[in-house]
């Protein structure tokens, strides 16, 4: 009897096992294969393009870490990783809280039009944004003579990257709201009734109730917007194309102009590398610490 | 033990389903893989090999050879597929030309590159670094001594020929780069064309007598690496020696003999005052967008924009000039920009070679004059464009060279253009200076 529980238990896990196989097999082929190779490959001089190259060890590392093109790509990415957070996060728990409460009869509609970023592709998006830039906003500016926005924002490098920043923000809040407001209605709404008869007010009740059932979307949201603010590429290259004078030149995009314009393909993997192991180690405390505070 | 055979099934159907998207659909994928980048093949016989994966197939009922052409020049894509591929076939009824034009097209090229997987035919830059690396490891067949050659104008095949001495690939189009003058604004205000520097900027302080605040644009993002390269050439087009010289030590731009960058700095300066105060965040859509609606009389640009003007306006009444030296004259630069090479390893290089003459035949690459628009150095062709016929004829003469991203290591220029646009944003030029000196010994010394 034992024996055979035995080798039910073995015939299952053989069957689960055999399930996993090909996401396994495509995840290994798509993705461990090409870490590791290009790990390998961080470690040469390898140009892109020659069939020659040859192991030079931590040199591409150490050039990366003292390149000042790197340093300025890594300052930009933090600062403006730092203020998409907030203002995503933000803005999308406000308009998620708005959405949940709200007993307005439009309420569909209004989801419906602040979801609409969400579906527009990056690059159309980017090229809206230019002509909106460079056309509407500075009309508006000197008719309301409000010098900041009298001229072009990406033509300037100290406000550029709130040109980019706008952008960014104005698409990721949709998809973060719609994540957002899916976390508030899993909180049980017999929890905010007893709440309410113990005399909780609004934010007690937000506070030990929404907040803990909320934590665990939110974590997500926060690791997706911190890998997305880490890893902006598209918009940037639509909108300022790094520039002017490398004010806007994040990480991704410094990583393809090595890798793809200056045919220095070893040394842009290298710096890959160092972002992929930042972002990791990001994700890592980030869900550490949210780990113990949500509700499951 | 029959749930266990389900399970296994479906897990071996969702493994062959989830690779059956790795390789190619129908026919090709029974057939038998070649070495990578293996090219054409010609199937006459069961047992014939068929080609996959590098882009070329041959079908299996008939003796059809089936050869990937690698187009950069995307706005000639549907000319090949429509008209030239047509008329090719016509003495080649059994060659297919599959035309293969993808966005960024020179990032996915350098990617096939890498990977070997190379096409047929590809149309290359034959002086730039990039593919110059390309000659160096062989993959491309040689050219040299074909009588074709003779067809296209001495400097074309002298700029295109690698340090060798061979040809690789040979040229079609040679393009420029200069200002783009809208003739119907020029009248009204009664100026003739800038020849001199002088003039130029007399001209632009006309135009702003005349009440146009802003007489000039130019792309003051993507494209200014181009305007800069070309500018920093007519200053003076030996510069790239220069460069390796303070590269290796041999003095700085600072000192007085080597006064290159601050002249460009200059000229580009003086240039800037002429154009819109927020030229950093305007773009080659929005240049030309409002070039060809008459908001500016001039703007700075190359031979290659015309197809986008011609698209943006056709009936603009315009004409390119060259750019003046600050210190007098001209001297017009120039680049390869339409060349056609083939895979050495191609199965097919006796069609490969004879679509090259082809195309390289005055009565066929008319066509392509007429419509594409870049200025073709291929003697017998009567270029048409009329805004590009006096430049076209310069192009051609002495007065030129090529351009400097043709000898500058690869990523030079990008490097620097991020310090040309801070000098038009702050218009330190000591810092431009300073960092030019940097990134010469970076590159030169690595």
């Amino acid at each position: 009897m034992e024996k055979k529980k035995k080798k039910k238990i073995t015939e299952k896990s053989l069957s689960m096992f055999l399930f996993t196989v090909p996401a396994t097999v495509l995840y290994c082929v798509f993705f461990i294969y090409p870490i590791i190779i290009g790990i390998m490959y961080s470690f040469t001089d390898w140009n892109g393009l020659s069939k020659d190259y040859k192991f030079i060890g931590l040199s591409n590392y150490i050039t990366a870490f003292t390149n000042s093109r790197f340093q300025n790509a890594v300052k930009f990415n933090i600062r403006f990783t730092l203020m998409a957070v907030i203002l995503i996060v933000g803005l999308s728990l406000i308009l998620a809280l708005i959405f949940n409460n709200s007993k307005l009869r439009c309420m569909s509609l209004f989801r419906g039009i602040y979801f609409f970023p969400a579906v527009l592709g990056m690059l159309v998006v980017g090229l809206i944004f230019n002509e909106i830039f460079y056309r509407v906003v500075p009309v508006i500016g000197k008719g309301l003579n409000i010098p900041a926005i009298s001229s072009n924002i990406l033509a300037s490098k100290s406000t550029a990257i709130y040109g980019v920043l706008i952008v960014h923000v104005w698409l990721a809040v949709a998809m973060a709201t719609v994540m957002l407001l899916a976390g508030l209605q899993s909180a049980p709404e017999d929890l905010y009734e007893a709440a309410v008869l113990d005399g909780a007010n609004r934010w007690q009740k937000f506070r030990y109730i929404t907040m803990p059932f909320l934590l665990p979307v939110l974590s997500v949201v926060l690791i997706l917007q911190i890998k997305s603010g880490l890893t902006v590429y598209d918009i940037i290259v639509a909108l300022t194309n790094g520039g002017p004078g490398g004010a806007t030149e994040s990480l991704a995009v410094l990583i393809y102009n090595h890798g793809f314009k200056e045919v220095k393909f070893s040394y842009a993997i290298a710096e890959a590398m160092i972002l992929t192991i930042v972002i990791c180690a990001i994700s890592f405390i980030q869900t550490s610490i949210s780990n113990k505070k949500k509700v499951y | 033990m029959k749930k266990k055979w389900i399970s296994l099934m479906l897990a071996a159907a969702l493994t062959a389903t989830a690779l059956a998207g790795c390789g190619n659909s129908g026919k090709e994928s029974s057939a038998d893989t070649q070495g990578a980048g293996s090219q054409g093949g010609t199937e006459s016989s069961a047992d014939a090999g068929e080609s996959e994966g590098a882009g070329t197939q041959a079908s299996s009922d008939s003796e059809k050879i089936v050869l990937e052409f690698f187009n950069q020049k995307v706005e000639a894509e549907s000319l090949y597929n429509d008209v030239i591929i047509p008329k090719f076939q016509e003495e080649y009824p059994n060659v297919e030309i599959e035309v293969v034009s993808p966005s960024d097209a020179e990032t996915v090229f350098f990617t096939r590159v890498s990977t070997n997987d190379m096409p047929d035919i590809m149309s290359i830059y034959p002086a730039e670094y990039s593919y110059r690396v390309i000659m160096q490891d062989g993959l491309l067949a040689d050219l040299s001594g074909k009588d074709f050659l003779s067809r296209a104008s001495k400097s074309a095949i002298e700029y295109s020929t690698y340090d060798d001495g061979k040809l690789y690939a040979m040229p079609y189009g040679l393009s420029s780069y200069g200002i783009y003058c809208n003739l119907d604004m020029f009248t009204e205000a009664g100026l003739e064309l800038p020849e001199t520097w002088d003039e130029l900027i007399a001209c632009l302080d006309a135009f702003v007598a005349k009440g146009m605040e802003k007489p000039l644009i130019f792309d003051g993002k993507g494209s200014l690496a181009q305007f800069a390269e070309r500018l920093i050439g007519i200053v003076d087009k030996d510069f790239a020696t220069v460069c390796e010289a303070v590269g290796k030590g041999e003095g700085s731009f600072a000192d007085a003999d080597k006064n290159q960058v601050r002249i460009f700095s200059e000229a580009l300066l003086e240039l800037a005052k002429y154009a819109p105060d927020d030229i950093l965040g305007i773009g080659r859509d929005q240049g030309t967008a409002d070039f060809c609606n008459g908001v500016y009389p001039m703007y700075i640009g190359g031979t290659f924009y015309m197809a986008d003007i011609l698209a943006g306006n056709a009936d603009l009444n315009c004409t390119m000039i060259p750019i003046p030296k600050p210190d007098g004259g001209y001297s017009l630069p120039i680049n390869v920009d339409i060349a056609l090479g083939y895979y050495v390893e191609t199965e097919h290089p006796e069609i490969c070679e004879a679509f090259i003459e082809f195309m390289s035949r005055p009565e066929i690459y008319q066509i392509m004059a007429d419509n594409e628009g870049t200025p073709t150095c291929i003697e017998g062709v009567d270029y048409k464009i009329t805004a590009l016929q006096d430049i076209s004829k310069k192009i051609t003469g002495d007065d030129t060279f090529l351009t400097l991203v043709n000898f500058w290591p690869s990523g030079w220029r990008t490097e620097w253009t991020i310090y040309v646009q801070n000098l038009i944003s702050d218009g330190d030029i000591d810092a431009l200076i300073t960092e030019t000196d940097r990134i010469c010994k970076d590159y030169y010394n690595q």
